[in-house]
């Protein structure tokens, strides 16, 4: 799966979604491993490409950083007959899920012509996902300290909020953001729940220990939620919007728990 | 000799992890050329060196953490050519160099290739040496100076220029002489910076530039220590796994919100031990254990004792109708709680199979989420590690854990006669809120006569209260 020499907007995969400044295609479901390649092709070819944000779900799969270390691995669960594979990847964190109802977006974007500040980036896409979820009807937030996207109880103070919070389900993370970045390009995005089984996330936390609180769109709003590619040509505009405005200058300190 | 500093990669970053060095020791390194991937907030990026030469020194281990500004590397120019960039390393430090910041440089494709190192590339051998020398330099809040690193003894003052406690003169003094008051360690009362350390530390920064300076000649093997927090113990930072944070992070919450008080009892377990041996002339499988006895009495006692088969919710105590016991289990690195569940339901053998098969997969590290959540109870035995007794800290939300010792001949007293028989201690941790000492004394008793009488361990549902 690689760019050709010379190609143009039409050697992209996948179908092209509308977004302004970016060129945004929906790739529907893809195993980790061919959508990591198709990204490390198109940050090479990003001098012929241009920016492009892709949008897709996932096969099953579990992904650890670097760091990662075997034990968490080891204690990974292997509910049903087929195991879901375990990726090591080429950045840094700790073990996540991936899998289908989620929607990924991999942003290529050349964050050189962008400001180059990282965690502005970090934060426009934030608000790429916050907005997309507001059309949506579920109300997202930022949480200062912990990137993502989080839902909060409705008279909650996110501003006050800690982790004991967070352990009782009064604030919960709808989506997950991370980037990579090489030669001056990003790679990786952000994790948007949709619709999906959140057990596989309760199960890579040992002992079902500590806990970030998973949700979804569809359990945080009443109505039916579209489908997958809906919503992922929602966000295709929404954050194709938000890299071309300047995100809020607001702190989001390193260290703080994911 | 030149002095490679923690990027700014962003306006709000406040420091980085090093996730990973792209060259070791002893490799040549061109500025512009990648150097190092640094994490902050939930972005990597790939980081090019601001000078060329020889990496001397990597400051930090892959997995630590360092301000913005802070020295993460020394290069050595060889040929006395970076001399001048390590005298400015201060001010280098509050404003990175435009070749510090990655985005900065032509991608490293368009690099010349590089030169063949000057000096051999660390052995795998030498490489853990370097690790353990390195790690203790791990960032001094305000790494602007190399003095307060080089100074064991009092702790340095708070990190936040605000925050230090430093006298007025002082301060005027720091103005003057550039110094930060962060960097400066207090001797004063509280920590508080007077005018003595401030000048102190002048001194030390003006001596540590002008080490630095000399040193741009051909080796300086020494290069490390001089910056003495290396000899200040021997420090190997170990970064956290998750499952060890979420242990630390429990264990911590546990205390602090749970008041534990503890009751201790010795079982006399001659009878278990009979029963353990008669199970075996029966070729009982699979084979049952002490501790398979002690969940079976627990189940029991707590089927009997739903009080404390319950957790504190704050305005209630929730009391829970299914009994799951946590079995507390050493794994590498860590501790898992695979849960027995529905353990009332189970007799003798069935509690040995499913404790047998939780515990094979504690070994192979082949869970699912069901086998690691909903316990309502816990047991923790470290009796193979001959503990005679000890006290568990509890495992939120449950209410109770017991902690069980080791099972040998010990001298006790029978019909007060003294006798050596095989002896047990139990020590129960309650949670206050939902336990007292009278109920938890009787729920513990319960156990111990369950044990005690082990024919109840084999009737259905256990012994009638």
């Amino acid at each position: 799966m690689s760019v050709a020499p010379g190609a143009g907007a039409d050697a992209l995969p996948g179908a092209p979604l509308e977004a302004e400044g970016l060129r945004a295609r929906w790739l529907g479901r893809i195993g980790y491993s061919p959508a990591s390649a198709l990204q490390e092709d198109l940050r090479r070819a990003h001098a012929r490409t241009g920016d492009v944000l892709l949008l897709l779900e996932h096969e099953p799969v579990y992904t650890t950083g670097r760091g990662g270390h075997a034990e968490h691995l080891a204690a990974l669960p292997s509910d049903g007959a087929a195991p879901v594979p375990v990726e090591r990847i080429g950045r840094g964190g700790d073990v996540t899920y991936h899998g289908p109802g989620q929607l990924v977006g991999y942003a290529l974007v050349d964050l050189r012509a962008r400001g180059r500040d990282v965690h502005r980036f970090l934060r426009q896409l934030e608000t790429g996902v916050i907005t997309t979820l507001s059309a949506l009807g579920v109300r997202g937030v930022r949480w200062t300290g912990r990137t993502g996207v989080w839902v909060a109880d409705p008279d909650a103070d996110v501003g006050r909020m800690d982790e004991r919070d967070m352990q009782l389900g009064r604030i919960r993370k709808i989506a997950s953001i991370g980037i990579g970045v090489r030669g001056g390009i990003t790679m990786h995005g952000f994790a948007l729940n949709v619709a999906m089984d959140l057990a596989p996330f309760t199960a890579i936390v040992p002992c079902g220990l500590v806990g970030v609180r998973m949700t979804t769109v569809a359990r945080e709003t009443p109505g039916p939620v579209p489908s997958l590619r809906e919503v992922a040509a929602l966000a295709a505009q929404e954050v194709a919007a938000a890299l071309a405005s300047p995100a809020p200058p607001e702190r989001n300190p390193v260290g703080a728990v994911a | 000799m030149a002095d490679v500093t923690m990027p700014r990669l962003s306006d709000t970053m406040e420091e980085g992890k090093i996730l990973r060095w792209l060259k070791r020791e002893g490799d040549r390194v061109e500025a512009g050329e990648l150097l190092v991937e640094v994490e902050t907030d939930k972005a990597d990026m790939e980081v090019e060196s601001s000078a060329s030469g020889v990496v001397q020194q990597l400051k930090l281990a892959e997995g630590e953490t360092a301000p913005v500004g802070a020295v993460i590397a020394v290069v050595d120019a060889g040929d006395g050519k970076g001399r001048k960039a390590a005298a400015a390393a201060p001010r280098q430090a509050a404003e990175p160099t435009a070749a510090a910041q990655p985005t900065a440089a032509t991608p490293v494709a368009a690099k010349p290739p590089a030169v063949p190192p000057a000096v051999p590339p660390a052995t795998p051998a030498e490489r853990p040496a370097r690790a353990a020398v390195s790690a203790p330099l791990t960032p001094s809040p305000h790494p602007t100076s190399l003095a307060p690193a080089a100074v064991p003894g009092p702790r340095p003052a708070s990190s936040r220029g605000d925050a230090v406690k430093a006298s007025p003169l002082a301060r005027t003094l720091a103005d003057e002489l550039g110094v930060d008051l962060g960097a400066v360690l207090g001797t004063g009362p509280a920590g508080r910076i007077t005018r003595r350390d401030v000048e102190q530390a002048r001194a030390r920064l003006s001596a540590a530039g002008a080490a630095a300076a000399d040193a741009g000649a051909p080796r300086r093997e020494d290069g490390p220590s001089t910056h003495g927090s290396v000899a200040s113990g021997g420090v190997r930072r170990v970064p956290l796994s998750k499952m060890r944070a979420s242990i630390a992070k429990r264990m911590t919450d546990s205390k602090r919100e749970a008041p534990h008080f503890y009751l201790t009892t010795v079982v006399d377990m001659d009878d278990a031990v009979r029963l353990r041996a008669q199970l075996k002339a029966l070729e009982v499988e699979p084979s049952v254990t002490y501790n398979h006895m002690v969940l079976k009495a627990c189940a029991d006692a707590l089927a009997r004792f739903p009080e404390v088969n319950a957790r504190f919710a704050g305005d209630a105590i929730e009391l829970l109708d299914e009994i799951n016991i946590g079995i507390a289990t050493a794994v590498d690195d860590g501790l898992l709680v695979p849960v027995l569940s529905g353990a009332n339901r189970l007799d003798l053998i069935a509690i040995a199979a499913q404790a047998r098969v939780l515990a094979e997969k504690a070994e192979t590290g082949r869970f699912t989420s069901a086998d690691l959540s909903g316990a309502t109870f816990s047991v923790s035995n470290l009796g193979m590690f001959d503990v005679d007794s000890f006290s568990a800290v509890l495992n939120p939300p449950q209410a109770a854990i017991l902690a069980v010792g080791s099972v040998k001949q010990r001298p006790i007293v029978r019909d007060g006669a003294l006798a050596v028989g095989h002896t047990m201690s139990l020590t129960m941790s309650y949670d206050h809120r939902v336990v007292d000492g009278a109920r938890g004394g009787r729920f513990l008793a319960d156990i111990k006569r369950r044990l005690e009488n082990p024919a109840a361990l084999l009737l259905p549902g256990g012994a009638p209260a």
